[in-house]
């Protein structure tokens, strides 16, 4: 690193920082990330819907060792204190395991599901949606997404498309596709800005036929042609989720023909 | 007597092809988003929604079905709505005032109302304080029951009713669940076959087997002129190895028609059941077994001219 010492910003590396020094994002050797890919390449997925058995709607999702669950239940009454309404409700629940998600995005991942689910098709009726991210490896919430719109479709609720996410990392050069946790740290958004070299980072959730983005987060400092760029990189890589999920939707015809009808006591 | 509480066994092997072969998709699969058409004068049905610029769009994942001029998606998800007039078979789940809530296998429980069953005594009268008291006497949470649709609410609830002799508590059987979508709306639906066995097609996607007529306990669904004043004993219902035997085989031909996607009625039931005759009771638990059923009925009903 070139850059003056600035006395003021110094600070020791801590024993773990030093046994586990950050990697450059691109490795000299190979010109690839660390773990192998093009800048552009997403992690193999591995998606699969039907993990609980007795849920309306269910899908896991693996994105290196990002993993996330997503579990639906409803559609059902709405509880007697809350208020008559023409259309559906839904209640979003997100949760990491060892940690907090921020309300922020919550409440984002909520708002990208209510655009998503065509409400006015069960009036007075709530959908509960679960999320849990058992492990965060880097773009955990565009893993919720593609996970919730995943087990929407097992669930058969009525939607305008099919829901799929992904994750963009800026490090003022180059736009770094799915990227891991590792990935991320490497990357500290607060002194980019100071700089203004510009990063960022940035989920897009897309809905593929619609053509629409129904969820945008983006941490850190970008100019709005690099921006513009982004969103269309953004926009690729979530067409190749979407084809991910397309054949994953064709199993759900076929899972039903696998398992042999439950009997029950 | 219920089969299949100690088999929680899923024996895979012979058939895990998961995640090793992609599956082919029918031609007409769309998962929502996709547009079926641009042309205006389709009518949209269930699954279906019309965009702003006049295109149908799917809403579920599914295959596309067109009859005529109505367009509807037939969802993986299989939510059964009901209609009026179906057969369901049920499962009370709560007792409340005046009414039961029965688990029909619809996004809202079924309801039946205290004076949508006919009385175990046979009596026509009003209801009183006393039989609402008296509900759990004649079902309890945990029963089943066949009925039939009366009527739907406006937030689709769907109530019911069992005001007729062949409806009502169910006797001593074996319960299977099917995809709703493979139990076609047919002129009957509880059928007493031939082998002494007797089957209720629900709507619903619940299907129950049973060696008594009608799957009913009797006694518990008096019409005026039967009026017998005895409670039924279920201990008193003698339900031999035969029966038992010939009850889970057919359990397994559902399964074998439901595997293999095939509709379910009382013929391919038949076929279905024939062609299991080559299998001992207990083979049939093998998905190969079952595959094989499915594709020799596949067969046979093609041949016959039937939809397969």
């Amino acid at each position: 690193m070139e850059e003056e010492q600035d006395f003021k910003s110094v600070r020791g590396l801590t024993r773990s920082e030093a046994l586990y020094p950050r990697l450059p994002l691109i490795n000299p050797e190979t010109n690839l990330r660390q773990d192998g890919r093009h800048t552009s390449n997403i992690r193999p997925i591995f998606l699969q819907t039907g993990i609980r058995q007795g849920a309306k709607g269910s899908a896991y999702i693996e994105l290196g060792t990002t993993k996330v669950i997503c579990i639906i239940s409803g559609p059902k009454d709405l509880p007697k204190k809350v208020d008559f309404s023409t259309t559906g409700l839904l209640s979003v629940e997100v949760q990491l395991v060892g940690g907090k998600v921020p309300e922020r995005d919550v409440t984002l991942i909520k708002e990208c599901l209510e655009a998503t689910i065509l409400l006015d098709k069960f009036p007075k009726l709530i959908l509960e949606i679960y999320l849990t991210i058992m492990e965060d490896g880097g773009s955990a919430m565009s893993a919720c997404i593609t996970a919730a719109g995943m087990a929407l479709l097992e669930a058969g609720i009525p939607l305008f498309d099919t829901l799929v996410g992904s994750t963009l990392l800026y490090d003022g050069k180059d736009f770094y596709l799915d990227p891991t946790r590792q990935e991320i740290e490497v990357v500290d958004l607060t002194d980019q800005e100071k700089n203004d070299k510009g990063g960022g980072l940035i989920t897009m959730g897309y809905l593929p036929s619609r053509e629409q983005i129904c969820l945008f987060s983006m941490e850190g400092k970008m100019g709005p042609l690099v921006l513009d760029s982004a969103i269309d990189v953004l926009t690729q890589t979530n067409l190749q989720v979407y084809s991910v999920v397309k054949k994953q939707a064709a199993h759900l015809l076929v899972q039903e023909e696998d398992d042999p009808a439950e009997n029950t006591n | 007597m219920s089969a299949g509480s100690g088999f929680d066994l899923k024996i895979r092997d012979g058939n895990n092809e998961k995640n090793t072969t992609l599956p082919t998709a029918p031609q007409n699969f769309v998962t929502p988003g996709t547009i079926i058409t641009r042309e205006p004068g389709f009518m949209r049905g269930h699954g279906t929604y019309v965009f702003k610029d006049g295109s149908l769009v799917a809403s579920v994942c599914g295959t596309v079905e067109r009859v005529n001029k109505l367009v509807t998606v037939k969802g993986v998800g299989g939510v059964y709505n009901g209609e009026v007039g179906d057969v369901v078979v049920g499962r009370i789940v709560k007792v409340m005032q005046k009414r039961w809530k029965v688990d029909i296998n619809a996004p809202l429980e079924g309801v039946l109302l205290l004076s949508s069953i006919n009385l175990p005594s046979g009596e026509l009268r009003r209801r009183s304080a006393e039989d609402e008291l008296a509900m759990r006497e004649i079902l309890k949470e945990g029963d089943m029951i066949s009925a039939e649709i009366q009527s739907v609410y406006n937030d689709g609830t769907l109530a019911l009713h069992t005001r007729s002799v062949k409806y009502g508590k169910l006797g001593p059987g074996t319960l299977i669940k099917v995809p709703a979508s493979l139990i076609k709306r047919r002129k009957a639906h509880i059928h007493n076959l031939p082998i002494g066995i007797s089957v209720i097609l629900g709507n619903n996607g619940y299907i129950w087997i049973s060696p008594l007529a009608n799957g009913r306990m009797p006694g518990t669904n008096m019409e005026q002129d039967e009026t017998d004043g005895q409670k039924p004993v279920l201990e008193e219902i003698k339900i031999t190895g035969t029966d038992r035997f010939a009850v889970a085989r057919i359990k397994n031909c559902v399964a074998a028609l439901s595997k293999a996607w095939l509709p379910i009625y009382d013929t391919s039931l038949m076929y279905s059941y024939d062609c299991s005759m080559k299998y001992e009771c207990k083979e049939l638990l093998k998905p190969e077994a079952l595959k094989e059923i499915g594709e020799l009925v596949r067969e046979q009903m093609s041949t016959e001219g039937y939809m397969a």
